[in-house]
């Protein structure tokens, strides 16, 4: 249960600390900044309604990644938009650099994404969540409800596919 | 050459911080192709991994954080009860309702076609009450009694 004097206030700050990792995880799933906001906020009002629920407040951060990327699958799988969008994404983000410098860069990019969205789920999964700042391979376990050496035998296993697919 | 082909997985394994097996290692010291594919492959997974990082790793929004810190000032939803105490309750509704609905059944039974013999023989506790005035004696004033009159 949470305790008594986990008010809003405290929710804010529970709010301001994970924020980056939270939004982090949403785009590690949907792929654009844009999607990955609309998910961190719709990730956080739904641990706020229940936040009073949570048997253990200092399993937050762990409980709010689970929600944002149940969030996050559930928002790729109902909105159309988001494929356009994904589409959109190496463009925009090169749109102001030199095209030249980073054209090499933009196609091994291109090719990065390809070959993680060619992955399997599991090791999608795990090597994207390990990518995402201050998550360890231990809150990445307790984020997909998996054990952490499976975390640290998949995170080997896609690395590996990806460089098989990347050569 | 055959060797080398042998060793390309375990290389990619060392490349991604693996340790490397003792045939590994020892055919790396007399392999100087295999010692350049595997930092081949370290610079092809330092730039994956660095990839991958820059794929999830963008900064949100400054105001991200605020404005949902804002929403969270507004009332939340009162904690539900917890499951077991609603069992209790089903149990004792479920049956209200069974009990109502076998009295209901029970009454619908009292007026069987069976009982109409019954129900034809039945008297009313007041018929002993209705004797002719003309017989004061108690004899009771029947239908028959009433065409002899007639």
């Amino acid at each position: 249960m949470a305790s008594e004097n986990t008010g809003p206030a405290s929710f804010e700050q529970l709010v301001r600390l994970n924020a980056r990792t939270v939004f982090q995880i949403a785009l590690s799933v949907v792929g654009n900044a844009a999607d990955a906001e609309d998910v961190t906020q719709d990730a956080f009002i739904r641990a706020y309604i229940k936040f009073e629920s949570l048997e253990e407040p200092q399993r937050f951060r762990a409980w709010v990644c689970r929600i944002a990327r149940r969030v996050a699958l559930n928002h790729i799988r109902s909105d159309t938009r988001f494929r356009k969008r994904e589409e959109q994404r190496y463009d925009d983000a090169t749109a102001d650099a030199d095209v030249a410098a980073v054209a090499e860069d933009r196609d091994f990019q291109r090719r990065l994404h390809a070959a993680i969205g060619q992955l399997p789920e599991r090791l999608r999964d795990v090597v994207l969540l390990c990518a995402v700042d201050e998550l360890e391979p231990t809150a990445v376990a307790a984020i997909l409800g998996i054990p952490a050496g499976t975390v640290r035998s998949r995170l080997h296993a896609g690395r590996k596919q990806l460089m098989r697919m990347m050569s | 050459m055959t060797t080398c082909t042998a060793f390309a997985s375990a290389l990619d394994d060392v490349a991604l911080g693996a340790t490397p097996t003792k045939a590994l290692a020892r055919h790396m010291t007399t392999c100087a192709a295999c010692a350049t594919q595997l930092e081949r492959r370290r610079a092809l997974a330092r730039r994956i991994d660095g990839a991958v990082g820059a794929y999830v790793r963008a900064e949100p929004p400054p105001a991200l954080a605020e404005r949902i810190a804002s929403r969270a000032t507004v009332p939340r939803a009162r904690r539900w009860r917890p499951v077991w105490l609603g069992v209790p309750v089903g149990v004792a509704l479920a049956a209200g309702v069974l009990v109502f609905v076998y009295a209901l059944g029970a009454g619908r039974g009292a007026v069987h076609p069976t009982d109409v013999a019954a129900l034809d023989a039945w008297r009313s506790p007041t018929a002993s009450l209705l004797v002719s005035r003309s017989n004061v004696l108690g004899t009771p004033f029947t239908i028959t009694n009433r065409r002899s009159l007639q």
